[in-house]
């Protein structure tokens, strides 16, 4: 009982947020909402018994918020939006799709059947299992993530560093 | 009713999949380049939730682990594309996406 509660506010936090930031004008709010939208995300996370990655999508989505305030304060002048100009008759036509699509699909999943899982060991999620796993099967990917870290860096600086 | 107090793993695709079209919504119809960015950022947190999810359904943390990897690679592409609009900016002044047409002839 405690779980449906906490998911339907939690969830309805994040949609609340990510529905802000569809209709905010300013890149400011935006990245604020996003905030929100990243911490109940997270707590679904912590329903999901997914800890771990609950609190490595809080530093990097606070990470990612940060410098995206940095970016719209300093860079670029914050400025109105103007809403609609020329927007064409296909976009409408796809938003609308797209938001009738988004209802189907919570329909669907909201009325089909329960199905129910296997039974989860106790220390499901836990960061040891979840390590342990990281450094056997998942070893290649973990260092070809680096990899990839690496030259998106390297490829920051090329980009951003340079004199046109 | 059954279904809606009883928290299953539907409740939790449903959620994101709703973040991913919100996302996409956000990323077809706003102008303004950061926020293009945030949405491929909720997008993400869509995909998220769905594989954290089924990860908890099968009983198994290699969704969690994928989840992780994919959390890298949003930063990287986060901070790839502010190094773009960064050059992008120092070209032309402005972060509205419909006036970067210089590829269209």
């Amino acid at each position: 009982m405690i779980e449906t509660v906490l998911f339907y506010i939690f969830s309805t936090g994040a949609l609340v947020g990510a529905f802000l930031m569809l209709f905010r004008k300013s890149p400011v709010s935006a990245a604020m909402s996003l905030l929100l939208s990243a911490f109940c995300c997270a707590a679904v996370m912590v329903l999901l018994k997914a800890g771990f990655l609950a609190v490595a999508l809080l530093f990097v989505f606070g990470s990612i918020v940060a410098v995206l305030f940095i970016f719209a304060l300093m860079l670029l002048n914050v400025q109105r939006e103007e809403w609609g100009q020329r927007r064409h008759t296909l976009t409408k036509a796809l938003s609308i799709a797209l938001v009738s699509l988004l209802g189907i699909g919570l329909a669907v999943y909201s009325f089909g059947s329960q199905i129910k899982g296997p039974e989860l060991s106790q220390d499901f999620g836990s960061v040891e299992r979840l390590g342990s796993l990281l450094f056997s099967r998942g070893l290649l990917p973990f260092e070809l993530t680096a990899f990839l870290i690496l030259s998106a860096v390297i490829g920051v600086v090329v980009v951003a560093g340079r004199k046109v | 009713m059954q279904n809606f107090l009883q928290i299953g793993i539907q409740h939790y695709v449903a959620l994101g999949i709703l973040l991913f079209f919100i996302g996409l919504l956000g990323v077809m119809i706003r102008k303004n380049a950061l926020i293009v960015l945030t949405s491929m950022e909720l997008m993400f947190l869509g995909a998220i939730v769905v594989l954290a999810a089924f990860s908890k359904e099968i009983g198994n943390e290699l969704g969690q682990l994928i989840a992780l990897f994919g959390l890298l690679v949003a930063t990287a592409y986060a901070a790839f594309g502010l190094a773009i609009l960064v050059a992008l900016r120092r070209n032309k002044p402005t972060v509205y996406i419909q006036d970067v047409n210089d590829l269209k002839h």
